[in-house]
């Protein structure tokens, strides 16, 4: 019973701050634009006449989301063209509950992780969700009997079936390093020190490379910018051509939610999770010496705290790659995914096994 | 390798910009000061951007020194309009030796290019293109027909 | 003339021929060269005041007015050296040191003489510092005239017409010099008939229209050439039309006349030249039944309704050659009884008018149609009224222009003026003239030729109307009737 309560306490807790985290995405996006270029961005929505530079614009655009008028066009396929959003955001918004926001929590005696699924296997589970989201792609595209979002949903589906290849393999790399598939595990295993206990021992100083790749392959997997080949604002819109009012708004919603995934996922494979260094479950304890004890609640909170500034601080890197480059041409993209991200990150599998070996 | 330092360069400039640009925004905020760094935006309603000398914006007729209207009515400006937006009727003017003047003076600026064409035919100087007022916009179509009301009253 | 002898002389490196004693201007316009002139008018005698007409004569020393000498065997003329153009420079520059600058104002300009020559020779900034002579503007001369003494040359075209064409001699030259101007003689206004034509003469813009005065420029207007309907004599017109203002309903601007020497000279009348307002007023635009609009359906079931009854068709006067055929044509298949109305006579005179108020009454007496009154149970009129209508049970009118005791007629169908359609009149004296269509119909208004295509079709017979094949049908009558 507590557990049933707990878990719905969670979903409403996580997914309202995941929502949130969404909304001011796309604020972000639209201030850290305007600043890269020179303007100063949305700041007219207020309320009360309070304008706040923007601060209520998220809500203005969902608000105007709603009312748009949701035109279905006749010739569409409508099963597919209903569920396509659906899927889409589902399959977005589902893998954000597998990552841990906290350490867990024990409360009732039993243990609680902060994550909605605090799956002993979460890695697998987000990878296997993310090649679900696949079907959004191309129920959209399909649905929409249209050349144009055929053609959207083609180009994204190719791209999103490569890159997963390429995310996988980085990631094994990782599971080498933190030898478990369950993501608070990992987060765990970053909270080591070495050289004296100076340097945090997380994955970004671990497997730089799978790193990179990780991050460049979980770019093109969102399919933004410099990779929105399947959208290609400029020429065919792509998958969700068709699509209008809150029907688009989803697609829209999961592109944003892909970004917070991403970005909390290389938080937490590279970036030490919620890990603020040298914070342990019962205080600081610091190299120099020093400690500071600190009662456990307090702790899940600093950490929550840690890993939003984290989440962020990659969210608004993601945001500045994507206002930085120009969209690639389809073969190389498909060039950058098989012949360079796959082959570099089984070399950088091959590099980590062997540097495991010697060093046992 | 030569393509990747050339992409972070690229974040570089892109970095650049942003925190350049927020170092101001944020000394703005506090009142700290009034630079605006590199931002090019006018913030439109509040602040209005100067307009030069020269541009070209809605007419206005002028008036001779004892107020009636300088125009003559002689259709140079409908003659030499290229979008045929300028509709005069004339009539009888008492005034000696003027005897012409315009019962109804119509600019269609729903049609109108802009080309200042009617303002370099105008032999009186009576017609001005000299009202340094961007907006103008109506909520009906038939409103942009400007008569001789609206353009000697800007 | 053809007891004169005929002589050869070079104007300008051509050799022309023409007949002795004829003026050496009108000699050269006959071949095709133009010279300037201002007093000259060829119907009129010339004054040679202007001097703007001054041509070289090898021989001579000085230039002669070409509009005072006469060709002479031999003569080798020309008309366009350095020498000449500087000479009419010079005229100008006089002329315009009294002629004010308000072209702006001046319902001339556009077709101003003066204005033309200044751009053709003069082109230069006045040099005249005194104060330009001010002379009264705005004087009403009567009827439609307009004169401005200010604008004057002193050409006395106008004193000139007065004294040979109209023989009313209403205006002299007054004054010396440069305060000299064109005045009424006391107690006189002009009032004759022909008082339009002083404004087509006027070179300049001295003498201006009342009823065009601040209309419109010339140069917004259109012309096509156009017959005059309102007499039998058929004068040669242009239609001036400009339908591009959205703000006017006014289509039709004014009438100016035409040159054709064996009808009308150069002249038309009064009559025919401001009464062009029924073009643009009081037009039906619609069908109408017992004075309610209503729609060509119900045209159509009302024109069914004479199906194997008896017919007359009173036809007009004023309907084209080529109608009146194809109507006649329609009437001979129905076996339909035909007669004429028109417009009743009135007042001529010796110049231009004619008692017949109708343009095509000669066409109608050639095919054949003459004015009677029926008693069948049918009839369909055509413009005009006939002296008697009560015998016909159903009336059909096709009609122009609203009149009283419209809801009498149980079907009207709106017909086009002759500026909206094409076609062609025969005039007194038998000569076939066409008139071009210079507007579209007003409203739902068809030419009398498409109603007739209409009514053929609802009656169920295929008779196109085809104004080539009438006008070919026309003139084999017309063959038969000249014998």
């Amino acid at each position: 019973m507590e557990w049933v309560i707990a878990v719905a306490v969670k979903v409403i807790v996580i997914f309202t701050w995941a929502l949130l985290t969404v909304l001011y995405i796309t604020l972000l996006e639209r201030k850290e634009s305007a600043v890269i270029q020179d303007r100063i961005g949305a700041n007219r929505a207020s309320i009360l006449g309070l304008r706040l530079n923007g601060f209520f614009q998220p809500y203005a655009d969902a608000l105007k989301m709603f009312f748009k008028e949701d035109y279905t066009p006749p010739f569409v396929d409508k099963p597919f063209y209903y569920l396509a959003p659906l899927v889409s955001i589902v399959f977005a918004l589902i893998p954000v509950g597998a990552v841990p926001v906290a350490d867990s929590i024990g409360l009732f005696g039993r243990k609680f992780p902060l994550s909605v699924i605090g799956s002993n296997v979460g890695v697998v589970l987000i990878l296997s969700l993310l090649s679900l989201a696949v079907y959004g792609v191309i129920f959209g595209g399909y649905g929409s009997r249209n050349k144009y979002g055929v053609l959207g949903g083609m180009r994204g589906t190719a791209q999103a079936i490569s890159y997963e290849v390429a995310i996988g393999l980085s990631l094994v790399g990782v599971l080498m390093v933190f030898p478990s598939l369950d993501l608070n595990e990992i987060v765990h295993l970053q909270n080591r020190y070495i050289l004296g206990g100076w340097v945090p021992l997380w994955g970004i100083f671990l497997q730089p490379l799978a790193a990179v790749l990780f991050l460049i392959a979980g770019m093109a997997e969102n399919k933004r910018v410099p990779f929105d080949i399947p959208e290609g604002e400029s020429e065919i819109i792509g998958y969700f051509l068709e699509y209008s009012g809150m029907k688009f708004g989803m697609f829209f919603v999961a592109d944003f939610v892909e970004i917070l995934l991403l970005a909390a996922l290389f938080t937490t494979f590279f970036l030490g999770g919620y890990n603020l260094p040298w914070l342990f479950t019962e205080g600081f304890h610091f190299p120099w010496g020093g400690s500071l004890a600190m009662s456990p609640i307090i702790v899940r909170i600093v950490q929550f705290v840690t890993f939003n500034i984290k989440l962020w601080i990659m969210i608004w890197f993601l945001l500045l790659v994507r206002w930085t480059y120009p969209r690639y041409r389809f073969d190389q993209l498909m060039d950058l995914g098989w012949k360079s991200l796959v082959p570099l990150s089984i070399f950088n599998i091959l590099i980590t096994a062997a540097v495991m070996v010697v060093i046992r | 390798m030569r393509l990747f330092i050339e992409a972070v360069k690229g974040l570089g400039v892109t970095m650049k910009h942003f925190f350049l640009n927020m170092f101001y925004h944020i000394l703005r905020f506090f009142h700290l000061s009034h630079k605006k760094g590199e931002t090019v935006t006018t913030q439109y309603p509040e602040e209005k951007r100067e307009t030069f000398t020269r541009v070209r914006l809605r007419h206005r007729l002028l008036s001779r020194d004892d107020g009636r209207l300088r125009c003559v009515a002689c259709y140079m400006c409908a003659t030499a309009c290229p979008a045929q937006c300028i509709y005069i009727e004339a009539e009888e003017d008492p005034r000696n030796p003027l005897e012409k003047k315009p019962k109804q003076f119509i600019i269609n600026l729903g049609r109108c290019a802009y080309c200042g064409f009617c303002v370099e035919a105008c032999p009186e100087d009576a017609l001005r293109m000299d009202v340094h007022v961007p907006e103008i916009s109506e909520y009906k179509k038939e409103d942009l027909l400007y008569d001789i009301d609206k353009l000697t009253h800007w | 003339m053809s007891n004169r002898k005929r002589i050869k002389i070079t104007i300008d490196g051509k050799e022309i021929e023409t007949y002795e004693g004829t003026l050496i201007i009108k000699a050269a316009e006959d071949a095709g060269i133009y010279i300037p002139r201002l007093c000259y008018h060829e119907a009129l005698k010339p004054d040679g005041n202007c001097r703007m007409c001054f041509v070289e004569i090898e021989g001579l020393r000085k230039p002669v007015p070409s509009c005072l000498t006469p060709a002479k065997e031999g003569m080798v003329i020309r008309t366009d050296t350095d020498a000449l153009k500087k000479h009419r420079s010079s005229i100008l520059e006089m002329i315009l040191t009294t002629h004010p600058m308000d072209c702006p104002i001046c319902d001339q300009a556009g077709e101003c003489a003066l204005q033309d020559y200044y751009f053709q020779y003069d082109l230069k900034e006045s040099r005249w510092r005194e104060k330009k002579e001010k002379k009264p503007k705005r004087v009403h001369w009567g009827k439609n005239l307009i004169y401005d003494a200010a604008r004057c040359i002193i050409c006395k075209r106008c004193v000139r017409f007065l004294d040979e064409i109209t023989g009313t001699q209403e205006l002299g030259v007054f004054e010396r010099g440069i305060h000299s101007y064109i005045g009424l003689f006391d107690g006189n206004r002009i009032e004759n008939d022909y008082s339009g034509n002083l404004v087509d003469i006027c070179p300049v813009g001295a003498i201006t229209d009342l009823d065009f005065r601040f209309k419109s420029r010339v140069w917004f207007l259109n012309r096509t050439p156009s017959i005059c309907p309102f007499c039998a004599r058929g004068c040669n017109i242009e239609i001036h039309t400009n339908t591009k203002n959205p703000f006017s309903s006014q289509r039709v601007y004014r009438i100016k006349p035409r040159k054709n020497l064996e009808v009308n000279k150069w002249w038309i009348c009064d009559e025919g030249r401001y009464s062009y307002e029924f073009i643009d007023s009081d037009r039906i635009e619609y069908p109408m039944a017992r004075g309610k609009k209503t729609s060509w359906d119900s045209v159509r079931q009302e024109i069914l309704k004479i199906v194997g009854k008896d017919v007359r068709l009173y036809v007009s006067a004023w309907m084209s050659n080529e109608e009146l055929t194809y109507w006649m044509q329609i009437a001979k298949t129905f076996d339909w009884k035909l007669s004429l109305v028109g417009k009743p006579r009135g007042k001529g005179d010796e110049i231009l008018k004619l008692p017949d108020k109708n343009p095509n009454r000669k066409g109608a007496e050639i095919l054949g149609i003459r004015e009677e009154i029926g008693h069948e149970e049918v009839a369909v009129v055509f413009h005009f009224l006939p002296v008697s209508l009560e015998r016909h049970k159903i009336k059909i009118g096709i009609f122009t222009n609203k009149f009283e005791g419209m809801d009498k007629f149980d079907i009207i169908i709106p017909a086009a003026v002759f500026a909206e359609k094409e076609g062609s009149w025969t005039n007194f004296q038998g000569k076939v003239q066409n008139f071009q269509k210079a507007l579209e119909p007003i409203g739902e208004a068809k030419s009398e030729g498409e109603i007739g295509e209409f009514l053929a079709n609802t009656l169920g017979l295929d008779l196109q109307w085809e104004i080539g094949k009438y006008r070919e049908e026309f003139e084999k009558e017309l063959r038969k009737w000249n014998g």
